[in-house]
């Protein structure tokens, strides 16, 4: 009796000794002091940042240049400003660096455009919460609001299927407006898979897409993706709206238009950003920098990271204009598609 | 020399073969169900510089069937939990451990037994999978994932004592080869996304074999049980696992499951 009380006791200061001694009690973070960030974040980009790969920006020179900085003024506000400085060499919209809940950089940009706006011209029909179309008179209207797909699958999504049937609709009108201002982008298949319904024949590897493989800016790999001819092709002549809010996938999407139709671009000169598939890095003093792991080049390096997506017809909203219920661009497209 | 390794489950399963033809047709069936507390600590180096630590609910049932000779026993755990960092508070990141899943099956001799209990030694194949999801409170962010599966095979020890209505048992298991799938795609030269969204050509394609060098895992488990009644037990278990992968950054877990639950023997 006695030697099994002992065994019994024996065994639970065993478990709870191996319960609260679990060697992850030991484990520390990485140094949260402003020149590990800093070092962490430079290495990281390195790592996995595609951006580096053919480009004029020196990522060792950017490091040399700014590590003495922070070395000789260790503060947050100094690696802060660093990181803003960084962000605007890169000049890449899919960039973003969060500091705390409420400070990000860059910072929220004021939005020059309204579909409630639009709705005043157009009594537009809304499916789903990915696009919605309207008319006005002979005149057909598409607004895509972004091309997001199912998370994490890697097929057309339903929605984008449907608008083949939309444009089907619409293939009675004189001209069609489709409008991807503000439009964050989302999966490229939805893009290819819409624009399919607008070019006349394929263009196999119109697209290559680079992703690094290790730490070397050497190491990387490539593929090539087709553009495929849909079924249906729109018969009538295309405007598409496009502002500095339209990124991501919707430049693939202006960049095909522009390409591979004779669709006419109106809207505001755009910065290609091609560096997608975001992922957030979190940094040792709890920060967050999220950047691209997936570079994309459309047609031969014609349209890669930062080149600028030429607008036919350069026009800009107001915000007073918006407040007031006009929208000169959408206004100009109109007054184009009258003249056709 | 580790490919070896690779064959010790298939000269286990021979040596051990002549033991289960011997098997009692009247042996014991036990199973359990218990429920529990996780706790868990990743300091995975792909996801964050941060270590993250957090408790979440832990599901445990196991099968066994054993005789004079041998001894079978199928332990499957599964859990989810939110993990928090010390620097979690800055921009609400929490880390999501969204399927803990942790499948053992294990084929003991009966090999050395006395007053002081019976040990068992064989061999075993162990499952582990971990789908992390770094997440923010900022809408802008997307999530960052690592999805972790491994299948590996090795040898395995169990101990048990019968006190009386007490039964005191232990467990040790040690994968010495296996299998990994991770789902990263940029990770792996030649590899894109859409080739492994299909969880079958993932697996394929995805997958690398490692050996014990590449990846540790230890699982200890001890516990306890109570006899109520001639079928029925009060069972109270404690399960240690550290899981170490350093392909292609160092990712170590800490896993810590105590459990309580019912033991019913048919």
């Amino acid at each position: 009796m006695r030697y099994r009380g002992k065994v019994l006791k024996n065994w639970f200061i065993v478990i709870l000794i191996t319960l609260c001694a679990g060697c992850a009690f030991f484990w520390d973070d990485e140094k949260d002091d402003p020149v590990s960030c800093f070092e962490y974040m430079w290495s990281e980009m390195k790592y996995y940042y595609p951006g580096f790969i053919d480009s004029d920006v020196d990522w060792d020179a950017l490091r040399d240049k700014y590590l003495p900085q922070i070395r000789k003024n260790p503060t947050s506000a100094t690696l802060k400003r660093v990181i803003k400085e960084i962000i605007d060499t890169l000049n890449d919209a899919h960039i973003l660096a969060v500091f705390d809940r409420d400070e990000q950089y860059p910072p929220f940009q004021e939005v020059l455009f309204s579909i409630s706006v639009v709705d005043e011209y157009f009594n537009l029909e809304y499916v789903g919460v990915n696009y919605a179309f309207g008319r006005r008179g002979d005149v057909g209207y598409l607004y895509i609001v972004s091309f997001g797909g199912e998370e994490d699958a890697m097929i057309v999504s339903s929605w984008a299927k449907e608008i083949t049937g939309v444009l089907k609709k619409l293939d009675d009108c004189s001209v069609l407006i489709v409008d991807i201002r503000e439009n964050p982008g989302g999966s490229a298949l939805n893009v290819q898979h819409i624009a399919g319904n607008f070019i006349l024949k394929s263009y196999p590897g119109y697209a290559r897409h680079i992703y690094k493989t290790g730490r070397a800016y050497s190491q990387y790999c490539s593929a090539d993706e087709d553009l495929k001819k849909g079924s249906y092709t729109f018969p009538r002549p295309v405007i598409v709206l496009m502002n500095k809010g339209s990124v991501s996938s919707a430049d693939f999407f202006g960049a095909i238009m522009s390409h591979c139709t004779d669709a006419v671009l109106v809207g505001e000169n755009n910065a290609f950003s091609s560096i997608g598939d975001t992922e957030p890095t979190e940094l040792p003093n709890g920060w967050i920098i999220q950047f691209g792991k997936l570079a994309s080049e459309l047609f031969d390096g014609e349209f890669k990271e930062g080149d600028i997506i030429l607008m036919d017809y350069e026009v800009t909203n107001t915000s007073e204009e918006q407040k007031a219920g006009i929208d000169t661009q959408l206004e100009f497209a109109l007054g184009l598609a009258e003249s056709e | 020399m580790k490919y070896l390794l690779s064959l010790f489950p298939l000269f286990a399963c021979i040596l051990l073969l002549n033991e289960v033809l011997r098997a009692d047709e009247k042996a014991p069936f036990e199973v359990s169900a218990s429920v529990g507390i996780m706790y868990h600590t990743a300091d995975n180096d792909y996801i964050s510089p941060l270590v993250y630590r957090g408790a979440g609910p832990a599901l445990c049932v196991e099968a066994v069937w054993q005789n004079e000779f041998m001894l079978l026993r199928n332990t499957l755990l599964l859990s989810t939990l939110s993990l928090n960092s010390n620097k979690s508070e800055v921009v609400g990141t929490k880390l999501q451990n969204d399927f803990v899943c942790d499948y053992c099956c294990g084929v003991y001799l009966h090999t050395l037994s006395g007053s002081w209990g019976r040990l068992s030694m064989g061999a075993m194949v162990d499952m582990h999978t971990d789908f992390y999801r770094l997440t923010s409170s900022k809408d802008q962010f997307s999530e960052k994932r690592y999805e972790f599966g491994h299948i590996g095979s090795g040898p395995a020890l169990h101990y048990d004592i019968n006190l009386g209505r007490h039964f005191l048992f232990a467990g040790f298991r040690l994968p010495v080869a296996g299998y990994v799938v991770r789902r990263e795609w940029y990770l792996f030269n030649d590899m894109l996304e859409k080739n492994v969204d299909n969880p079958v050509e993932a697996v394929v394609n995805c997958g690398e074999y490692v050996y014990i060098d590449e990846l540790i895992k230890l699982p200890f488990e001890s516990g306890y049980s109570y006899q109520l009644n001639g079928n029925v037990s009060v069972k109270l278990t404690y399960l240690y696992t550290y899981l170490a992968y350093k392909k292609p950054r160092l990712v170590k877990s800490e896993y810590q499951i105590l459990t309580c639950g019912i033991e019913v023997k048919f």
